[in-house]
């Protein structure tokens, strides 16, 4: 049995415990070190950003370099990369020739599939009763319905009329009952996911 | 100008290719991904060293004081040992500093879900029942009554329909009690309600980067034509 | 023949082997001695010849490789032969001759198991030497003292001297040492010792030459034979003149045997009867004498000690010839009769004439093989023969007892003494009757090969029921610890006290027996206690059980197959047969009613909301109305809070979106971006997003172009209003760092390089240390993660300071129940919001247009929706006729 170091665990816990500290305990001395502490991770959150991208490079570069199945598109991504890389070293992010690169790339190329997802969406809205059999998809397409109409400019016009604009009232709100238990759910789960780490339970980070 | 327009150019192409794919996928369209991701990659490459590894690990030893370096080299010597994550042989150097963010981010993670959520959202709940804030707000107390109530059985029945965990002993089904049982029923009605809204949000979003698109289109052929 | 014939199993065997390599009997005998009549020794091949021709064959023990055949086998092959030719001679005798005329001898002869048995009478014995002596003319030396019956537990040194004596008077019947010891015969008187002085009738018997043809001469005279004028003179009987042999098979009578060359006595080489016998005469006498012949030669000279008897006691072999009791058995008797007296017996009975030098082998001795054919005969006439009388050839008697003779060891025949003898009672053997029948029995078993090491006593039948200490012919020598002196003993005394006691056998007959060593073995299994009360083998010490297995062995329990389970095991197999029926059973896919290709119809519905969109964004509005672009309460809630906004303030502005929502929070943002800049606000840009810092400067250079294009500003804003503070990494980390220290957060701004090094330093951001030192806080987001983020890591520390967002469509409805509580003091989602806010706010923009397209592309979902919801009906309806049609 491989015996695990107690060193990164250790590491772990501390930091947590003295950054969790300090949301109850306003001492001067916890928030300092805090502070410092929370500093050191962001900047660790950025080195792992770019492990991240290196990460990306490297895979592709095998990809292109394969002789046997030599991906095409894999060449040209990392040409794109050092590219841009190169590029957005000599004039900086916030050159504006640079940020074309962002405005006239990624912007066009990111909002176009989100406007072909807009078609796909449609075409599937015709299989949807289809699909979705059983109450929660007849209450999922009549609640689409529904507030598709209200984003579409209904609302107004309906709350106009007396008791069927309290009701339409009512029903735009309804969905915050369920999004409130959503959200609670889910941060109830932070925290137990928080608690299992801090407890050693779970260590996500020994890779 | 010129320079805008080739700009525009690109972009047009770009947004015609991408579109190209309701005809089915093609080697434009996987051209364009691979293009966008490679991009991508390059600029967030140069963001993270212009934005964070010179501010914060390299300029605090140029021209930061002692302190300023002594607050550097922790990061530094993490931001390293980090880097080895990229190497499989060397990569448990690296466990480290994932241990250190992963502490942080979890003690930041509970803060906020404790204080900003829980707290928030139960306080939220009860104060629907202030029918004398409801009354102020124009509301009937009746209905700002029935309001609340059916919203907190919303929300109640919305929780509990996650537990998805029973009791093993004397229960041979693995079945929920009834009552339980009940209730989650009730929530998924809630649950379905939200989530159509969502969709319908979803849809909303998309139509309007369409629109967007379609403005964009129609805009560059009128500057070319006009 | 390089082979020995193994007496149990009869498989053959390497000469030099002792024990059979297939069985593990005992092949040679351990002490030397006789085999028991038992263990039946096949009969030699030559011996079996002799049966055929009537000859010695040459291949007898005596030639076959001189060097391979020991010498005690060729002393019992030899001696075989003589009892047969013996047999042979009583069955010519009774035939031929008158029965009054029958030699007392003769007459006197036992069956095996009496040769065995110690319940033989002296007086028996001393009547059939007496006789024999004044038939002779024979001065019986002084009587010797009464035997004892404890005279095998008298030392062999005490009865040295009573041995010498009777061995001093056989030598008068022995040959010469050298030459012919039928030609020696008649010169001395045969001095037979009294029957007392007989010793344990053991080989090797050492006699002098000359005496030995002596008294076979004076049997002779008594017999009234008259050897063949061809025949030589020489001391064999009379009875054994007229007896044929092949002078040939004289030869196996044997050279290693011992035998002094020339020690054929005369009355044997008489009964040849041809001229040409002379030939193996001399052979032989270049031979040594045979071994049974030799032991008297040992005695003599005191080279080894002989094997004493029991004083008084006749040797069992020579109380079998006293057979008092018929044959029970008849079978394979004839085949128990020893070699040596079937080989000599031929086919014609001649017996030589008294006092004829016997220069050839007599032919009794070869005719005694004919016994073995004949073997029916003889036992069918055994139980009607006469007891052999005590009185025993002294040959027969001088033979050594059972004490080990080393020199002679290997030379010498030796019968084992009476007391170990094994009683006919005990081995369920029948005392052999007569002569003959002790000569039938002491014939070899024809149904073993001939090559089976002399076996001169054959008790009983010829598978008779192997008593437990029946044992095998072993040699004299065999030590006395490995064999049961009990049972000897036992058997001794049961055989003097009672004639039908049980026989016993002896140690060394034990010792021989191959069963043993695999009983032994299995000893531990049977209980030598128990007795069998039923079945064939009743009666029988140490079988093994057969009836008993029936009781020990059960039926074994029949255990049930059904396999025991728990209900709460009962329960998760059925949940888990219920799985896998579901999991292996392919569900069905529905079947596609729509028979137009997908692609057609994607592209179909495509155009048609590309169309719903561009017609007003192509064709206009034809106003710019704006229906059911209402004001919300949180519409007016959030244009509340901007307009609280006064001038000059700072304000925060979180890009916090994708590229991708670009689109959308163009048209969500724009308007309160340009409210912001037409207020005289300083905004500050902070993004969590990598893309947020490139997308807010895109954000306000689009929003301020346009206001001051469509004249909402009367200048152009200062660049100083504006600051970017880049991008934050970590997400809630950074967040909190920047609630915490937002100096520390945001250490470099989204500048060029030859710009103010520190954001901080900037205007825009002059007094501010803290996040609630900003005017408002305003988030542009697209995903519901980050704008809980900012909610949770900011809202808390935002005391006065407002927080403001501005979301996508798809994330207002998450996000409205932190609007609800007031955590968020005002939300904005989607185009709809923004453009109502554009409207509220009157910011310029083509508004219309694009909530108008909006608009249509909503209804154009909503078409598509319910006519999903229809068609579904409809084909529902329409299977459902199907189906009850």
């Amino acid at each position: 049995m491989r015996i695990r170091s107690p060193l990164v665990p250790a590491v772990t816990i501390a930091v947590g415990f003295v950054v969790l500290l300090g949301y109850f305990f306003p001492s001067l001395l916890v928030q300092n070190l805090r502070a410092l502490l929370i500093d050191w991770g962001v900047s660790l959150a950025g080195v792992a950003a770019l492990v991240g991208i290196l990460n990306l490079v490297v895979v592709h570069w095998h990809k292109a370099n394969d002789k046997e199945n030599r991906s095409l598109y894999s060449l040209l991504l990392l040409a794109a990369f050092l590219i841009t890389f190169g590029v957005g070293l000599w004039l900086s992010p916030a050159d504006p020739g640079f940020q074309h690169v962002i405005i006239a790339i990624q912007v066009p190329v990111e909002t176009s599939l989100m406007a072909v997802l807009a078609i796909t969406l449609a075409y599937a809205s015709l299989r949807l009763l289809q699909r979705r059999k059983g109450t929660m998809g007849t209450v999922f397409v009549v609640s689409a319905l529904f507030f598709l109409l209200f984003l579409s400019g209904f609302l107004p016009v309906v709350r106009q009329i007396p008791l069927v604009g309290g009701v339409a009232d009512f029903l735009h709100r309804l969905p915050v009952a369920g999004a409130r238990g959503i959200l609670l759910g889910i941060a109830a789960g932070s925290l137990m996911t928080g608690l299992r780490i801090f407890l050693g339970a779970d260590r996500p980070y020994n890779g | 100008m010129q320079q805008d327009f080739l700009w525009t150019l690109i972009g047009f192409l770009l947004t015609l290719l991408v579109f190209s794919y309701l005809l089915g996928d093609h080697f434009l369209f996987r051209l364009v991904a691979s293009l966008f991701v490679g991009v991508a990659a390059g600029y967030a490459a140069v963001l993270l060293i212009y934005q964070v590894i010179l501010p914060r690990l390299i300029y605090p030893f140029g021209e930061g004081g002692a302190l300023a370096i002594l607050r550097a080299i922790v990061p530094l010597v993490l931001g390293l040992l980090m880097l080895t994550k990229l190497f499989p042989r060397f990569s448990r150097l690296g466990n480290l500093s994932m241990g250190y963010l992963v502490g942080v981010g979890a003690a930041v993670l509970i803060g906020g879900a404790v204080i900003g959520t829980l707290s928030g959202q139960l306080r939220a709940s009860a104060a629907g029942f202030d029918l004398h804030r409801a009354a102020l707000a124009g509301r009937s107390p009746v209905g700002a009554l029935v309001e609340a109530v059916i919203f907190l059985f919303g929300t109640i029945s919305a929780l509990l329909y996650f537990q998805f965990s029973v009791r093993s002993k004397n229960n041979p089904q693995a079945a929920r009690p009834p009552l339980l049982e009940a209730i989650a029923s009730i929530g998924k009605v809630f649950i379905a309600v939200t989530l159509g809204a969502i969709f319908a949000g979803v849809f909303a979003a998309a139509l309007a980067a369409l629109i967007d698109r379609l403005d964009f289109i129609t805009e560059f052929i009128f500057m070319l034509v006009f | 023949m390089d082979e020995i014939r193994c007496p149990m199993c009869g498989k053959p065997n390497p000469v030099t082997a002792e024990a059979c390599q297939h069985c593990g009997a005992q092949i040679k005998p351990l002490g030397g001695s006789f085999s028991s009549p038992s263990s039946e020794p096949p009969l030699p091949d030559w011996l079996n010849e002799e049966h055929a021709g009537g000859q010695l064959p040459e291949n007898a023990a005596g030639q076959e490789g001189e060097d391979s055949v020991p010498d005690w086998l060729t002393r019992i092959r030899q001696r075989e032969q003589e009892e047969r030719s013996m047999n042979e001679l009583e069955e010519d005798v009774f035939q031929h001759t008158d029965a009054e005329e029958t030699p007392a001898w003769l007459s006197d002869l036992r069956g095996p198991d009496e040769l065995m048995s110690e319940d033989q009478g002296d007086e028996s014995q001393d009547n059939w030497l007496a006789r024999l002596r004044s038939s002779k003319g024979i001065t019986p030396p002084e009587p010797a003292p009464e035997p004892d019956t404890s005279a095998k537990n008298t030392p062999p040194e005490s009865q040295e001297a009573s041995d010498d004596d009777w061995m001093e008077a056989l030598k008068a019947f022995q040959a010469p040492d050298e030459g012919s010891w039928q030609e020696d015969a008649e010169e001395e008187p045969i001095e037979i010792p009294p029957q007392e002085d007989v010793q344990d009738a053991s080989f090797p018997v050492q006699h002098e030459e000359n005496e030995f043809s002596d008294w076979l001469r004076s049997l002779e005279a008594q017999a009234g034979f008259q050897p063949p004028a061809d025949t030589p003179q020489s001391g064999a009987p009379a009875f054994l003149g007229n007896l044929e042999f092949d002078g040939d098979a004289l030869h196996t009578l044997d050279s290693e045997s011992g035998l002094p060359e020339g020690e054929i006595p005369p009355w044997v080489t008489a009964a040849a009867g041809e001229d040409d016998r002379s030939a193996p005469v001399e052979h032989l006498k270049k031979e040594e004498p045979p071994d049974w012949l030799a032991v008297f030669a040992q005695a003599e000279a005191g080279d080894a000690p002989v094997e004493p008897t029991p004083m008084g006691d006749p040797p069992d072999w020579v109380r079998a010839f006293e057979s008092e009791k018929p044959r029970e058995e008849v079978d394979g008797t004839a085949d128990e009769l020893p070699n040596w007296l079937i080989t000599g017996i031929g086919a014609e009975s001649e017996a030589p004439s008294p006092g004829e030098d016997p220069p050839k082998t007599p032919g009794w001795t070869m005719k005694l093989g004919d016994l073995s054919a004949a073997g029916d005969e003889v036992e069918g006439s055994a139980a009607q023969t006469e007891p052999v009388e005590e009185s025993s050839p002294d040959w027969f008697a001088q033979l050594p007892a059972e004490a080990p003779v080393p020199e002679a060891e290997e030379s010498q025949v030796q019968i084992p003494p009476a007391a170990e003898l094994p009683s006919p009672e005990k081995d369920a053997r029948e005392p052999i009757g007569e002569m003959d029948l002790s000569l039938d029995v002491l014939l070899p078993d024809e149904t073993q090969p001939a090559e089976m090491p002399f076996a001169p006593f054959q008790i009983g039948e010829i598978s008779p029921p192997l008593p437990e200490n029946a044992l095998p012919f072993i040699q004299q020598d065999l030590p006395e610890s490995a064999v049961p002196s009990s049972q000897p003993e036992k058997s001794v005394e049961e055989d003097k006290t009672d004639d039908l006691a049980p026989a016993t056998l002896p140690g060394w007959l034990e010792a021989m027996r191959p069963v043993e060593s695999l009983v032994d073995s299995q000893s531990q299994l049977v209980d030598e206690e128990q007795i069998e009360i039923s079945g064939p083998l009743a009666g029988l010490p140490g079988v093994l059980p057969s009836e008993d297995l029936e009781n020990q062995y059960r039926k074994p329990p029949v255990y049930s197959a059904r396999l025991k389970a728990t209900e709460r095991q009962r329960a998760h197999a059925v949940i888990l047969e219920g799985l896998l029926r579901t999991a292996s059973t392919p569900q069905t896919v529905q079947k596609e009613n729509l028979e137009a290709p997908r692609m057609l119809i994607r592209l179909g519905l495509a155009a048609i909301l590309i169309f719903a969109i561009l017609y007003p964004l192509l064709l206009g509005a034809p106003t710019n109305a704006t229906p059911g672009l209402g004001s919300t309460t949180e519409l007016l809630t959030f244009s509340n809070q901007i307009e609280a906004l006064h001038p000059g303030q700072t304000v925060l502005a979180a890009v916090d979106y994708d590229a991708g929502f670009s689109g959308e929070m163009r048209f969500a943002a724009k308007g309160v971006i340009q409210r912001l800049i037409q207020k005289r606000l300083r905004l500050v840009f902070v993004s969590t997003v990598m893309a947020g810092p490139v997308l807010a400067e895109d954000l306000y250079r689009r929003a301020s172009s346009e206001l001051l294009a469509a004249g909402g500003l009367a200048a152009a804003p200062m660049p100083e209003d504006k600051v970017n503070l880049g991008y934050l990494p970590g997400g809630l980390s950074s967040l909190q760092e920047l609630v915490l220290k937002p100096q520390q957060a945001a250490r470099s701004g989204f500048a060029l390089p030859g710009e103010a090094d520190s954001p901080w330093e900037s205007m825009a951001l002059q007094g501010i240390q803290h996040l609630n030192d900003f005017a408002a806080v305003i988030v542009f987001t697209d995903s519901v993660d980050t704008g809980r983020a900012w909610i949770e890591q900011t809202g808390t520390q935002l005391d006065n300071t407002p927080l403001l967002m501005v979301t996508s469509a798809q994330a207002g409805p998450m996000l409205q129940p932190y609007a609800s509580t007031g955590q968020v003091d005002g939300l904005l989602s989607g185009l709809m919001a923004g453009m109502a806010y554009e409207r509220l706010a009157k910011m310029p923009g083509n508004a219309a247009a694009y909530w108008n397209a909006y608009r249509y592309g909503m209804y154009v979902m909503v078409a598509f929706l319910l006519s999903g919801a229809i068609l579904r009906a409809i084909v529902r309806l329409l299977s459902q006729r199907k189906k009850l049609s």
